[in-house]
């Protein structure tokens, strides 16, 4: 079943794709254009999903209950991270998101707590000051490279 | 003599003290990244790469420094397989087999010490097998045109599942959504914007590195998250009782080292593959009593060397010819392609200190991870004992900093995101994600060396099988792809059961 819903899926992507491509437009002699090569794998691609849609596999095991739960929390977190890191800086942003994560890892609250600061402090430290490579400093990172430096 | 002198040259540049510490420190990491399970030899160079970049090292010092990880994770895989009966990457999957049981009789130091010796036999022999065929191939290839390259390509991208037992259809999927991502982003020669919805961040296309991290790195932990993990119990190492010889167990080591090699230098193969069938190999030819899988040292000895030779013997189609044959090699290729760096025949010829400054690394790299694995293995057993909730936030962050810190944009780590969930969904589905990676690291020379053929021939189509080289390499993609095809209906009409695990090497 999760093999059809696939299937079917991937070929309204690549008639999708393949419709979007006929639109590229070019006024070079290139002999190929921009637009064959997407148009070629939009074929190739709505066959494959055509395959599966014909000859799916035995359904996959979907993880269920609370491993899917721990799943999409950690997604949600790294997306809330891409949101914060620049605002908030990499310092805290970053104790809040392996806090979160090695909650969800069964840590109890000292040593999540704990993780998150050294994990945070830890890595600003290495990659921003030691490695130079820049970081969303924030007001904490700013204090401590003034502080170091 | 000529390989000789290149290889002199090669120790000349590979003994600066800048690359002899990038051998150690990678060697060091990298049987660290071995031995964590749940953190395979792709993430492990993967999550290096920015972090390379942003140190402003040479070309040479960052391939040998990742390389170095490369070989090392293939050394630590074995020890997670033998204490805890866990494999520490994939590669290592055969070792638990005989190596365990080893370890519960007793003899964890003796089975520790046969399979770093047996690394070592296969990572030396890979390595003199790279030194003299990699010239030899080189100068094959140096007559490839755009056509020739282009059927190398596609036989490269529709052979990587290899005969894995994968679904193949599911593989060539992979395949084609890789090159699909590939197309994102300004087309390179007539500069029409293609399926950039307007963003414009998408105007430079998918950074490689991204996508990687996102499919190897997030999607493994993903993966992680499945099972709650208890403190593993790691049976402690004691001390050594077998002799020098029964250790070293030559007969087992070299035919290891040959398949594994063989394995590794065939696309889509791998070390995996390497370290399975010389496994199988030697369990049919040398079990005459039973003793194989209840701790049999031989058993341990095989597929450490064949997957220390595979890895070996996977760098030789990624330095002569450009096409990876493996997801590791994929990434080190990644990574050429982001300094510049165009591998492939001419390598050898313009950057001849690149290419043998690594050879000469590997064979340093070897003995020093031999010396870093027999009598320090303490210190990696040690590492083993960290907690989870500390390990894995901390390879994220690593992650998060790494990819941020390529174009300083918080968009490539939405990005990132979106690919580790993606590329869970596949695989939970079956479906293998290093295509995918190839997919999109070669989808641009796909298309241009398309472009040229056609150029070359006036835009007749024709020209793509006017040579017998292209059409020989079309043939034999398509004579795989039937035996896959054929040999999964005949898995569909008995019991079938979804591929347990991708492989990721």
């Amino acid at each position: 079943m999760s093999d059809r819903l696939a299937g079917l899926i991937i070929f309204a992507f690549s008639v999708w794709y393949g419709y979007t491509a006929q639109g590229f437009e070019h006024g070079t002699i290139d002999p190929l254009g921009p637009k064959i090569f997407p148009s070629i794998l939009s074929v190739l691609l709505g066959l494959l999903g055509l395959y599966l849609v014909a000859k799916p596999d035995p359904e996959p095991e979907w993880v269920l209950g609370r491993p899917l739960v721990k799943q999409v929390g950690t997604i949600s977190t790294m997306i809330g991270y891409a949101f914060v890191v620049q605002p908030l800086g990499f310092i805290w942003a970053t104790f809040f998101c392996s806090a979160i994560l090695a909650w969800m890892l069964g840590a109890g609250p000292l040593r999540l707590v704990l993780t998150g600061l050294g994990l945070s402090f830890g890595f600003f430290i290495l990659f921003d000051r030691i490695f130079e490579l820049p970081l969303p400093s924030g007001f904490t990172g700013e204090v401590l490279t003034r502080w170091m430096f | 003599m000529d390989v000789l002198n290149s290889l002199a040259y090669g120790f000349s540049v590979a003994i600066t003290p800048t690359n002899l510490l990038m051998a150690l420190v990678g060697s060091f990491f990298g049987t660290i990244v071995g031995a964590l399970p749940g953190i395979g030899p792709s993430l492990g160079v993967t999550i290096l790469i920015p972090i390379a970049f942003s140190l402003g090292l040479s070309p040479v010092s960052t391939l040998i420094l990742l390389s170095s990880v490369y070989y090392g994770s293939m050394y630590g895989g074995r020890i997670s397989s033998i204490l805890l009966n866990i494999p520490g990457d994939e590669p290592a999957l055969m070792t638990c087999l005989d190596g365990y049981p080893m370890a519960r009789k007793g003899l964890a130091a003796d089975a520790l010490a046969v399979a770093t010796l047996s690394s070592f036999i296969g990572g030396t022999l890979a390595t003199i097998g790279l030194t003299v065929f990699a010239p030899f191939l080189v100068q094959f290839a140096i007559y490839f045109g755009p056509a020739e390259y282009l059927a190398l390509y596609v036989l490269a991208l529709s052979t990587i599942g290899g005969l894995t037992g994968i679904n193949p259809a599911k593989t060539l999927l992979s395949a084609m959504l890789g090159l699909v991502i590939a197309t994102v982003g300004i087309d390179a020669s007539t500069s029409v914007p293609r399926y950039t919805f307007g963003i414009f961040k998408l105007y430079d296309g998918v950074n490689f590195i991204v996508a990687m991290v996102g499919l190897f790195a997030i999607c493994e932990f993903l993966v992680y998250l499945e099972t709650s993990h208890k403190a593993a119990r790691i049976i402690p190492v004691g001390r050594m009782t077998m002799s020098w010889r029964e250790l070293c167990s030559w007969p087992a080591s070299l035919r290891g080292s040959l398949l594994g090699f063989i394995a590794g230098v065939l696309p889509g193969a791998g070390a995996s593959l390497g370290s399975y069938i010389a496994y199988v190999f030697e369990k049919r030819l040398s079990d005459r009593n039973g003793t194989f899988g209840y701790g049999d040292p031989r058993g341990v000895a095989a597929p450490e060397a064949g997957n220390n030779a595979a890895a070996g013997g996977a760098l030789i189609p990624m330095l002569t010819l450009g096409v990876p044959g493996s997801g590791t090699t994929a990434v080190l290729l990644a990574m050429l392609i982001s300094l510049n760096i165009t591998p492939g025949p001419l390598l050898f010829e313009r950057q001849p200190d690149l290419v043998w400054g690594l050879i000469a690394s590997l064979y340093i790299a070897n003995v020093m991870l031999l010396v870093l694995n027999l009598p320090l293995v303490g210190i990696f057993t040690k590492i083993l004992s960290t907690p989870p909730w500390v390990l894995m936030p901390m390879v994220i962050i690593v992650c998060f900093a790494g990819v941020y810190s390529i174009n300083h944009s918080a968009f490539d780590i939405l990005l990132m995101t979106g690919f580790g969930a993606f590329g869970y969904i596949l695989r939970k589905m079956g479906v293998s994600l290093v295509p995918m990676v190839l997919g999109v690291l070669l989808g641009g020379p796909i298309e241009m060396n398309l472009r040229r053929a056609l150029s070359i021939g006036s835009g007749d189509w024709t020209i793509l099988i006017s040579k017998p080289l292209p059409v020989i390499l079309y043939l034999t993609a398509f004579l795989l792809l039937a035996v896959a095809f054929v040999l999964d209906f005949r898995r569909a009409g008995k019991e079938s059961a979804p591929a347990p695990n991708t492989l990721t090497i």
